[in-house]
Order: C-alpha cells, then structure tokens, then sequence
C-alpha cells in the first residue's frame, strides 16, 4: 500500500456546509451556483435531477425548492491548499488533484508514526477487496490494516492498532470531520482513489495489489482519469466498466483511443506507475489589508494598493530580490473575491515600475462588489541582477542573452520552460526512437 | 535560506522523439499491409517500397522485434509502418 488518497466528494458544497450546518440538518436541496450554472449538487439535489453543469433555471424547473448559494472559487481553493498544508505535516509528498482529491505518498513513513499508534480502544475492520468481493461494514474507528492477500482475521493481534493504521487515521484527520472525508489506500494513485470513492463518509477502504484487477472490474470508466469524449466513446462501444475495458487487447485499445486509451487499459488493470509528484513550493511575499468598512470608491482601493506595494518592496529591498509576477486579490464582505495575476516582462524591485504595471490592471477591474479585504502577493522571486552594458556590441552574444531572458520569463509564467532542446542519445541505434530524445531546456 | 522549489530535474524529463503511434493495419493473407486508418481516415496501399526487420535488445527481457514495411498509400503519401512481433500490433514510425 504506497499510496493514499483523501476524498471529499462536492468539495465546494462541503466547504460550504462545513460554514453553515443548519442546512446540512435541512432535507433541502442545494447547489452551488457559478454564475447562471450548477456547480456542484447534494445527493438530495440530484435524486430530483439536479447535476453539475446544468443551467439555473433547468435545475430550479427539476427541483423548486432547490437552494441555491452564490459560488467562491477563491476560498474553496484556501480551504483546498489548507486541506493540502495538513496532508504535508504527515507525508512530505503530497500531490493535489481536482479540488476535493489530494495523495500521499505512504512509503516510508510506517515508522515516523509509531507515536500514533499508542491509542486505546479495540480495532475494527474497514473496507477492503478480499476473496472476490467488497466487504460492506463501515468503520471510522481506529483499526489494524487487514494484511494484504492474506484475508481478515490474521491481521495484527487486536489491541494497540499497527503504526500503518495511526498513520491513515492521521490522514484522515487533516480533513475536518465536517467535510466527511474518505480516505483510500491502494498501490497507486487511480486504484487508491477507487478505494476513497468506495469507502463511506469519514472512513477507510484499501485496495489491495494481488487482485486488483478483479476488484476493478465492477468499477465504472467515470472514474477514469480521461476526458469525457473518451468516456463517452467507451460508452458507445459497450465498455461501461473497466472490467470490460480490461479483458480487451491493449494494441486494440491503444489503436482506438491513442496512448490516452493505452493508459486506461493499464489502470483498469490496476497499474498505476505514476508516482506521487509533490507540489512546488515557491517563496512569496503577501501582504494585505482589511478595511473596517467595505470601500467602493475606485480611488481609495488604489490609495491601498500602493500602500501595499510599499510594504511588500520594504521586505524586497531587505532580500535583495525581485519579483517576475504579482498577484492581486479582493474579496467582498459577502466572501465573494475576485483575482489577477500579473506576470511582468522583466523581474522588477522598484516602485515606480511595479506600480506602473500593477495600476492598469486596478483602474480596469470589475469588483464583485465593495472590497473588505486586498492582498498582494509577489512571487518568482529572483536575485537583483544589474544590467552591464558592453563597449563593443556583440550580437549573437545578445540575442542570446535576450532569448535566456525571455524563457525565464515564461518558466515563471507557466511553471515550466515549454521550450525543449533535442540531444541525440544513440544515433546508430536501429530503433528509431533510442536515437534522439527531447530535454526540457533549462534557462 | 532560500526554500526547496522541489522543482522537478532534467533527468527524467527526456522524452524520447519519434515514439511509434499506434495504428490500424490491414492486412493481405500474406501479412502484407493492405490498408491503413490514419487520423480517421481509410487508405489503401498502392505500393511497397521497402520491407526490412530488425531484431534488437535481446539481451534485456524485453528484445525488440520488428518488421517494418515503407508503403506509399493511394493519394502519394509515403509512410512506414511496423508490425511489432513480440508485442503484436502495428504502429507507425518514421525511419
């Protein structure tokens, strides 16, 4: 079991909840709504024909007493990168996937939680695939993992749970209880997140190596990390569960579909050899302010941001650094926020320009309403480096200069250099594609 | 002290280039490729210029082997295509 994975399904829907629990007590329907679209509905939303991506007034007409709540796509994403900075204190690698879904990598780690494991209470088994079927009992308890392949009952002796079992629970208790989170254990990021889906609310499924394959079988290709053109190609063609998709040829499958297909079949077999990547982490500079009484006037919010700006270069100056973008952000007393990231053509460290760049984008900004709060963060943080200028121009010399310049400003526009330079690796080979390989060029 | 930027390395970001691209082959009694679908569309095989095969890396537990076969499809276009023996399939590649 390497990897685990946290699981909160309609992660906006629960953030939102987890704020407001008298209407999780309510048998009412509820979405939450971007804009004049669904983004995400309760399960008593969807019993009525409610579902995501469905226009406002189709979701009101299948369900009239729907409520409805006004998206926030900013502090979802606070709670998410919250959600992840707790996942961390446990696994140093954590990789966040679509909001509501986060991995960690397991290996390793079995000894750091020895601690954890001194809890009292008697175990209880949990979930997991065992002699051909999913067990039904739900437990949120802690409890010794089942040893795999082996059946329940020769587990660890009862009593004290394993540091295998502390650690999962330890998971599991990043995410508030509120959220009801679940947490999936498996040899790979797909089958652990099969798991999670199959676990109930606030417990724990594992998916075991030996007999993956089988234990996928009843699942269905939704789940497949593909796009929805692919899934829905696999419905016409009658693959409705991967168990289908699996007892297929892989060359007919990877014919079909690409290397997209081709990776499907490998998962349906409950391969997964993709490892758990961790986040970037970048050093950032944030500042904000809040105002005691929300500001509409235009000339104000920008009398704040050169404020901030000034208190941001203060630390700049300290670090000696500057800055390729910035990020600008407001939200409303009503939570609603609004956010712009500014990526400069040059990194910058002084006043005069970085307010040069940064006013445009706040005199032509369309606020949700009037702003309680303003931050500003700076990031890609860089050394200063002066510019020496040259008596004698040399122009091959400078035009590679410019160009080094110019794809540093794109790594810290996309996080990545996209541009890539081709080696050769074995030109004699006879196998055409051992003979060059392309490498992510690094400026 | 600057932060980790856990950025990923070089090395395993090489890709190789002209990877083989899976491919839909007709073929006649005699292996010989017929037909092929490209990009969603059927062409018929006018000619065959060239057919060679290469068996290599047999010495690692996955040898490679295949017969390659430089067609010219019925609208001019030259393509060549493989049919892996070991893993069976066929695939497109330039050579």
């Amino acid at each position: 079991m390497d990897v685990a994975c946290l699981l909160i399904p309609t992660f906006a829907l629960a953030c939102e909840l987890a704020e407001h629990p008298e209407l999780a007590r309510e048998p009412v329907a509820m979405a939450v709504v971007d804009g004049r679209t669904v983004l995400e509905a309760s399960p008593s939303a969807a019993r009525c024909g409610v579902r995501a991506g469905q226009r406002l007034a189709e979701a009101l007409a299948c369900c009239p007493h729907l409520l409805t709540v006004e998206a926030r796509p900013a502090f979802y994403q606070r709670q998410f990168v919250a959600l992840l900075d707790a996942l961390e204190r446990v696994s140093p690698a954590v990789e966040p996937g679509p909001l509501g879904v986060a991995y960690a990598d397991l290996r390793g780690l079995a000894r750091l939680s020895v601690g954890l494991a001194r809890q009292p209470n008697p175990p209880a088994p949990f979930p997991m695939w065992e002699g051909g079927a999913w067990s039904t009992s739900v437990s949120t308890a802690m409890s010794p993992l089942p040893v795999l392949g082996r059946g329940r009952g020769r587990g660890p002796a009862p009593g004290l749970p394993t540091p295998q079992d502390a650690l999962v629970q330890a998971l599991l208790a990043c995410a508030p209880a509120a959220f009801r989170p679940r947490l999936g254990v498996g040899p790979g990021k797909f089958p652990a997140m099969v798991a999670a889906h199959r676990a109930g609310p606030g417990g724990v499924s594992a998916l075991p190596a030996e007999g993956a394959a089988a234990a996928l079988a009843s699942v269905s290709v939704e789940l497949l990390p593909v796009s929805e053109d692919v899934k829905r190609r696999l419905r016409l063609l009658g693959l409705d569960g991967l168990g289908a998709l699996a007892a297929l040829p892989k060359a007919a499958v990877a014919a079909q579909f690409g290397p997209t297909g081709a990776r499907a079949w490998e998962l349906a077999q409950g391969r997964d050899p993709e490892p758990v990547r961790p986040r970037p982490r970048s050093e950032t500079i944030v500042v904000h302010v809040s105002f005691d009484a929300p500001i509409g006037s235009r000339e104000t919010i920008l009398a704040a941001a050169e404020q901030l700006i000034g208190r941001a270069l203060r630390t700049l100056a300290r670090q000696q650094r500057a800055a390729r973008r910035a990020v600008l952000w407001a939200a409303t007393e009503r939570g609603q926020s609004w956010e712009r990231v500014v990526t400069f053509k040059e990194a910058l460290s002084g006043r005069a320009r970085l307010w040069t760049a940064l006013k445009p984008v706040l005199e032509q900004a369309v606020f949700p309403g009037p702003v309680a709060e303003l931050a500003l963060e700076l990031a890609a943080l860089v050394p200063q480096s002066g510019r020496q200028g040259v008596l004698w121009v040399d122009g091959r010399r400078r035009q590679r200069e410019h160009l080094l310049e110019a794809l540093r400003q794109l790594k810290a526009r996309y996080g990545h250099c996209p541009v890539g330079r081709v080696v050769e690796v074995e030109p004699w080979s006879r196998i055409p594609e051992r003979r060059a390989a392309l490498i992510a060029f690094e400026p | 002290m600057v932060a980790h930027p856990r950025a990923q390395g070089g090395a395993h970001r090489l890709r190789a280039l002209n990877a083989p691209q899976p491919v839909a082959v007709e073929a006649d009694a005699e292996g010989r490729p017929a037909a092929l679908t490209l990009r969603g569309r059927r062409l018929r095989v006018a000619q065959v210029q060239d057919a060679w095969r290469i068996d290599d890396e047999w010495w690692h537990g996955q040898p490679v082997s295949r017969l390659y076969w430089r067609l010219v499809l019925e609208e001019g276009r030259v393509v060549t295509v493989f049919a892996d023996l070991s893993r069976q399939g066929w695939s497109v590649q330039s050579y």
